[in-house]
């Protein structure tokens, strides 16, 4: 086989070429060191040979050579696994980082270190009740009138402690549903990310099994892909759709007029999201969420809203998300229409031993924003099943406990020391003046004692002496609970039912807000760390991915090298031609 | 309850808050562990899992010896769920609070460890990476290592 004449030429052009390409491609990173999402692109470049083995009829000591280099595609450097990695590690800092707004969001309520709150507003009670204890005292109208101040004042601040954690709760839900704020929801933010990337993977392979690369839109569909891991667990796939060619090689061929084939490339990936979940017994779950490029416009990907259309502002307590996306059958194929899967609010069923609560579908524990969301709406800390958050309804339901007991202390210990028929009630549910469902949102000073009908017990045949009521208050008021200081005329316990975990009625507070501190202590631990770790993933993908600038200008100069390289060997064959031409056989010319 | 059972009741109780306090610390252990992993302070690992052993060893035998006095209290091989349904009042009153908090520090410990986990294997699966470089090996989509196929940065031959 004779080489050709000008073969040389093609060798030191596609080494000038390949060197050039590479050059701009440095170039078009080192511009983008600073965009956000970029990752580091470099050419995939490949030997060009001969297809056809050595020709039977050439010279035996023929040697073949090659036809310099192949630029195949510009490709991006990535690690998947970081970016597994990466992934499983924003969902854990997104349900931190989502905790503790909410934690502190109850710090504001509960942490009275630097105000004075209700804690204080017992101890003023105290401190009335000292003063009025005097049996001269013990019908003097400003005492009694100072004490219902007080009074009104501690029923106030519970009144308002329990708006602002229901307040908090509805911050909460507004952070999953974005209707009636000024920002988007993260429900609405998840469809608006699985539109984005449906639309994108649609767009990337398009472009792709026309030949062009679309890195930059990759770049965008992984920027999105990890903002979406915050927000829920996600497992993230590329696959090859058989079905392109008929041939399951993951090549697709161009061929020429006459069938021959004269070129080949990969066919693209396609993307799948996934979404990891455990249903009611705790067994790992998936559904699908974006599913390549199936269908047409909207079909490849699913959704989530809530399950009630009006969604749960009213009770917060009570969402329910619904996600939409493919399931696959027992054979793992994928179920072509979409599925719905629910995560509903957990169910309460009483039973001999006290109530339990059963929560269905969810995401594993400390996975994502939203299951942050859903688990301080959803667990109050206290029923069997759902002890291991102490959500809104825990801070909710305490507050009503130390409310109710108060309520039921102080109006037993008054009737104690009332005449029988007289009223004697003195905090009652505002709501409709009676002891009934009295809460820390409705509690406060009875009509009669508002009106001047009503007074703190002086005298009765159960309770002679004058100021008795004002003692016995008093000692409520020192009292932890549960407590045996307080017996009926017949002997009987009074406010069996009162358990403040042995706590006074103002130290209860300061227990409340241990629990929440402990909590928040315990959070901001995980999240310093989580951040710490995805920091330090972070950077281990921003050195893989990521432009260095020390190795761009190690690159740019090894490159100008081999272009120079390259347009020497030009020069080279230039002068061999010319000696091949003008000096070869021109003896005796 | 006799003054054996009581005994043993109130040794019950010490050995939970121990495993507490024990569990407290190695979850504390792991989180040094994890950050020390995440900002390259290699050099302090060893400190931290050497303190770490100790405190295992430690939680074993107070393992054993809850074990043991669950069995003298007619706790056998019961959950901490099942011995709050089966105790007397007074004693789920004590015994509560002190298995919520051993939960609480449980569910702390794990999470730590899971983050300290996760960032000394991505430390590992970069030397694996710098080894397999030198080596001419690659890693595949899982991030395992294939020391038989060439790296994909690599030059190879295409037929065209």
């Amino acid at each position: 086989m004779v080489r050709a004449t000008f073969a040389g030429f093609t060798t030191a052009v596609s080494a000038l070429q390949a060197n050039q390409k590479r050059l701009d491609i440095t170039g078009h990173n080192l511009s983008n060191m600073n965009t956000p999402g970029y990752t580091r692109q470099a050419l995939q470049v490949s030997s060009v040979n001969y297809t056809n083995p050595i020709s039977h009829y050439m010279n035996g000591s023929e040697v073949a050579v090659g036809f310099g280099v192949h630029m195949d595609k510009v490709t991006q450097i990535r690690d998947p696994y970081l970016d597994i990695q990466y992934r499983n590690q924003m969902d854990k800092s997104g349900y931190t980082d989502a905790m503790q707004a909410t934690l502190d969001r109850l710090s504001d309520v509960f942490d009275e270190t630097s105000i004075q709150g209700i804690h204080q507003a017992f101890l003023d009670i105290r401190s009335t009740l000292e003063n009025q204890h005097d049996p001269s005292k013990v019908h003097d109208p400003i005492f009694e009138a100072e004490l219902r101040s007080r009074m009104q004042t501690l029923t106030n601040l519970l009144n308002d402690a329990y708006r602002q954690v229901e307040e908090a709760e509805k911050v909460e839900y507004s952070k999953l549903d974005g209707r009636g704020t000024n920002e988007q929801g993260s429900v609405e933010q998840i469809n608006e990310i699985l539109r984005q990337i449906g639309g994108l993977n649609r767009q990337i392979k398009q472009n792709q099994i026309f030949g062009q690369q679309s890195l930059e839109l990759m770049d965008e569909r992984n920027l999105l892909l990890d903002k979406l891991s915050s927000y829920i667990p996600i497992e993230v796939t590329y696959y090859k759709d058989i079905n392109y060619d008929g041939n399951d090689d993951g090549i697709i061929y161009d061929y020429d007029s006459k069938g021959n084939i004269i070129g080949k490339r990969d066919w693209p990936d396609d993307l799948r999201v996934e979404m990891v979940y455990q249903d009611k017994d705790g067994n790992t779950q998936k559904l699908t969420l974006v599913e390549g490029t199936i269908g047409s416009k909207d079909d490849n990907y699913g959704s989530v809203a809530f399950t009630a259309p009006d969604g749960y502002l009213d009770d917060p307590s009570k969402t329910s998300l619904t996600f939409k996306g493919f399931e696959r059958d027992t054979n793992g194929n994928l179920i072509p229409n979409k599925q719905s899967i629910t995560f509903d609010s957990p169910v309460f069923t009483p039973g001999a031993n006290g109530t339990t609560a059963e929560v269905g579908n969810h995401f594993a524990d400390g996975s994502g924003s939203i299951q942050s969301s859903l688990d301080m709406l959803w667990k109050d800390g206290i029923t069997e099943g759902i002890t291991d958050k102490r959500g809104y309804g825990y801070y909710k339901a305490e507050l009503d406990t130390l409310a109710k007991s108060f309520a039921e202390v102080i109006n037993g210990i008054n009737a104690q020391g009332t005449q029988k028929g007289d009223d004697s009630v003195l905090l009652v549910n505002k709501t409709d003046d009676s002891t009934k469902d009295i809460s820390a949102k409705n509690i406060g000073i009875s009509l009669g004692w508002q009106g001047g009908t009503t007074h703190i017990g002086t005298s009765t045949d159960r309770n002679p002496d004058m100021n008795a009521t004002v003692l016995n208050l008093l000692e409520a008021m020192k009292a932890t609970y549960p407590t045996d200081s307080f017996l009926d005329p017949d002997g009987n316990k009074l406010f069996d039912d009162v358990d403040l975990k042995d706590n006074s009625f103002a130290d209860y507070m300061n227990h409340v807000s241990t629990i929440l501190a402990n909590d928040s202590y315990r959070n901001a631990t995980n999240l310093k760390t989580n951040v710490t770790v995805l920091n330090g993933i972070q950077n281990s993908r921003d050195s893989v991915s990521g432009v260095s600038l020390d190795e761009e200008a190690s690159n740019m100069m090894m490159y100008m090298s081999a272009y120079n390289a390259s347009s020497r060997l030009m020069t080279t064959l230039d002068q061999a031609l010319d000696v091949l031409i003008n000096s070869t056989g021109v003896v005796g010319r | 309850m006799d003054q054996k059972t009581q005994k043993s009741f109130e040794e019950f109780t010490a050995v939970i808050q121990d495993l507490t306090a024990v569990v407290a610390d190695i979850g504390k252990v792991e989180d040094a562990k994890a950050r020390a992993a995440a900002e390259k302070h290699h050099q302090l690992l060893d400190g931290y899992i050497q303190r770490e052993q100790a405190q295992i060893l430690r939680l074993r035998g107070l393992e054993q010896h809850r074990i043991q006095l669950a069995e003298t209290l007619g706790w056998n091989s019961l959950t901490f769920r099942q011995i709050l349904e089966r105790a007397p009042q007074e004693q789920v009153q004590v015994l509560k609070p002190l298995f919520v908090q051993l939960e609480e520090q449980l569910q702390q410990m794990q999470s730590s460890r899971k983050s300290s986990e996760q960032i000394i294997q991505v430390r590992l699966h970069e030397l694996q990476v710098a080894i397999a470089r030198q080596e001419g090996s690659s890693y595949d989509n899982a991030g395992n290592v294939n020391l038989s196929a060439p790296l994909h940065n690599k030059m190879k031959n295409t037929y065209i």
